[in-house]
């Protein structure tokens, strides 16, 4: 076990590397020059060429890369080119609704998705279950952007239970903060739900078939015992994998959910930052958000042994 | 009388067909004795022990006529609550295969401990003291470690008894054994078939042991039926069946047992033909395409069970000749 988690640790950094390199050149080698942007419409080739001196831009690929790769490890990840502000404090003060949007998000899509998956898997080919699987296919397929514009125009614009948009921070009060976050957390969690139940019951559905399921039923255990005691911990595998992997790509969904309803997260900050060619702002979350990534799929290959007993590594 | 079987039938249900799987079939347990069920594959003999437990898939089996008495209550009448009271705690079932009818992700002894929680009071730690000691009655070595190991961590053999310890924790009224040593090594075989005896013996639970091997039904059991196409065909004490056969098919399945003191002889003789299907109705004696015996009446009509001697009875029209050939 040990060994292991040593060895992922090892190849964690080799991939966080790896992603450093691909950062760093995606947005050196792509169109646009950021010293010509920071000089603005008025500015000179003498101007553009000072900023650029300044900002190091001038110097070799490698040499620049070794620069940026040293302070981002002591904590530096350079200064917004157009606020001039620091990227990790543009960063922080924007984490607080992402982070309430992400977590509510995937306590929402979890608890449903599984509950979903387990009674279709209980009930398989009754009337519950073909519900499940139509709700289940439309959320796939259905986009986080309409379901929040159908979402704000039912619930906000018509009925006005539930604000069109904007955010509140938790310390203005949980209320006011919850209220905000309704519409965003279901828009965003239907195709997680989606992905959840279909995952959950699929292997809900063969585990019950399981000959230790027969001799569960046959030492009396109730149908709870059954699908929550024996049935849920021998699905779990694959139901922890898909959890991993839709809490590993949510960044995507919170960018576009953010911009939908208007939410000032790190969503709308990297989007701004893309328009305006900021790259530091760029580099900085995707760095985060990678890091993020990896951390969550090590920690979900060592939840497996939680589960099974006869993974060891 | 324990456990008493009256005419049941169970069907199966698929989009375009009904399989007849048990076409009406009657017969007693009484306590503390060993009856022995035999028959090939597919004849309905695991069928009869999940239909008296009720742990048939609802959605594709039913048990559309008969009863079940046991205690005087008839199982197919009570409750999902009442028999999951009984399932388990009054009668008990071993299943055929170890190696997959023990839940990979629970410590044996936890399993074993389910069982005594769900029918009695114990606490945890009182059911997981039953468990060692349930472990210890079938003789697996180290029973204090044994308790925490999950049942990857045992041998087919071991898993083995550690689902008789489960089954025979809440001391059951009767156990049903669905072909317990099948899946085993032989020598094992013999081991587990003791073990089941000698509990058997100690604990005074009646057994209904579910096999296709007339050996073991010659070591373990009083009296002996014999199942064919979803019916008994032959019912009797153990010693008469062995020594008269009444029925064709129960002595076409002891000629084809290998014997040992014959030495190595010509070709095992085996049945001819084919299982009928159930899908079908069958009119007249479902054996009769497979039978040297059959003649018209065989093809016409179906033969009753009826008494050929004391406490022995066959399906066959011509019975007497064929205990007498």
């Amino acid at each position: 076990m040990a060994t292991y988690i040593l060895r992922r640790i090892f190849s964690t950094i080799a991939v966080m590397v790896m992603v450093g390199v691909f950062v760093f050149l995606l947005l050196r080698l792509a169109p646009g020059d950021p010293a010509a942007i920071i000089a603005g419409d008025k500015g000179t080739p003498e101007m553009i060429a000072g900023i650029r001196e300044q900002l190091g831009l001038n110097e070799p690929l490698p040499v620049q890369f070794v620069h940026w790769a040293l302070s981002i490890l002591s904590g530096d990840f350079g200064t917004s080119i157009f606020t001039g502000l620091p990227v990790l404090e543009l960063i922080s003060q924007r984490l607080e609704p992402t982070v309430s949007l992400s977590i509510l998000t995937m306590i929402l899509s979890v608890t449903t998705g599984i509950s979903f998956g387990i009674v279709a898997a209980w009930r398989a080919g009754g009337l519950i279950d073909r519900i499940l699987t139509v709700f289940a296919t439309l959320g796939f397929s259905v986009p986080v952007f309409v379901v929040g514009f159908f979402l704000i125009y039912l619930f906000a614009i018509i009925s006005h239970w539930l604000p069109v948009q904007g955010y509140q921070p938790i310390d203005h009060g949980f209320g006011p903060w919850l209220v905000h976050l309704i519409l965003p957390t279901v828009a965003l969690s239907l195709g997680y739900i989606a992905f959840i139940a279909r995952i959950a019951r699929a292997s809900m559905l063969e585990v019950l078939s399981e000959d230790y399921m027969r001799t569960a039923a046959a030492k009396g255990a109730s149908s709870y015992a059954m699908l929550f005691h024996h049935a849920l911990k021998n699905a779990g595998v694959p139901i922890l994998t898909v959890i991993g992997l839709s809490f590993a790509s949510l960044v995507g969904g919170v960018v576009i959910t953010e911009t939908v309803f208007n939410i000032p997260g790190v969503g709308r900050l990297v989007v701004d930052a893309i328009n305006n060619r900021d790259y530091p702002i760029i580099q900085g979350v995707l760095i985060l958000v990678s890091a993020l990534y990896v951390l969550i799929n090590l920690a979900v290959d060592l939840s497996y042994t939680l589960v099974d007993p006869r993974i060891r590594y | 009388m324990l456990l008493d079987v009256r005419d049941l039938e169970t069907h199966f249900y698929s989009e375009e067909s009904v399989t007849r799987a048990l076409g009406g079939i009657s017969f007693q347990v009484k306590k503390g004795e060993t009856l022995g069920v035999v028959g090939e594959s597919g004849c309905g003999k695991s069928v009869t022990a999940l239909t008296i437990l009720r742990l048939l898939p609802k959605l594709s089996a039913r048990t559309v006529g008969g009863e079940i008495h046991f205690h005087g209550r008839n199982l197919l009448e009570l409750s999902d609550r009442e028999m999951r009271k009984i399932r388990g705690d009054q009668i008990a079932m071993i299943f055929q295969e170890p190696m997959t009818s023990l839940n990979p992700v629970y410590t044996v002894g936890r399993q074993i401990a389910e069982a005594v929680q769900i029918h009695t009071k114990a606490s945890r730690s009182v059911a997981m003291e039953k468990a060692e000691e349930m472990l210890r009655l079938v003789r697996i070595a180290d029973p204090e470690l044994r308790v925490n190991n999950y049942p990857h961590e045992m041998s087919g053999g071991m898993r083995q008894r550690a689902v008789i310890a489960m089954a025979l924790a809440c001391s059951p009224e009767l156990l049903i054994a669905d072909e317990p040593t099948t899946a085993l090594d032989v020598t094992i075989q013999a081991q587990i078939l003791r073990l089941i005896v000698d509990l058997k013996e100690r604990t005074g639970t009646a057994v209904m042991f579910i096999t296709h091997d007339l050996g073991v039904v010659a070591e373990t059991c009083q009296r002996v039926i014999v199942m064919y196409a979803g019916r008994i065909v032959e019912q009797a004490n153990v010693i008469d069946l062995f020594a008269r056969p009444a029925h064709p098919y129960t002595q076409g399945l002891m000629r084809s047992v290998p014997d040992r003191r014959r030495g190595r002889q010509r070709r095992l003789p085996e049945i001819p033909g084919i299982v009928p299907s159930l899908r079908e109705p069958i009119v007249g004696c479902s054996f009769a395409p497979r039978c040297p015996f059959a003649i018209d009446i065989c093809r016409e009509k179906t033969p009753a069970l009826r008494d050929v001697g004391s406490s022995h009875a066959a399906a066959c029209w011509r019975a007497e000749e064929v205990m007498g050939a």
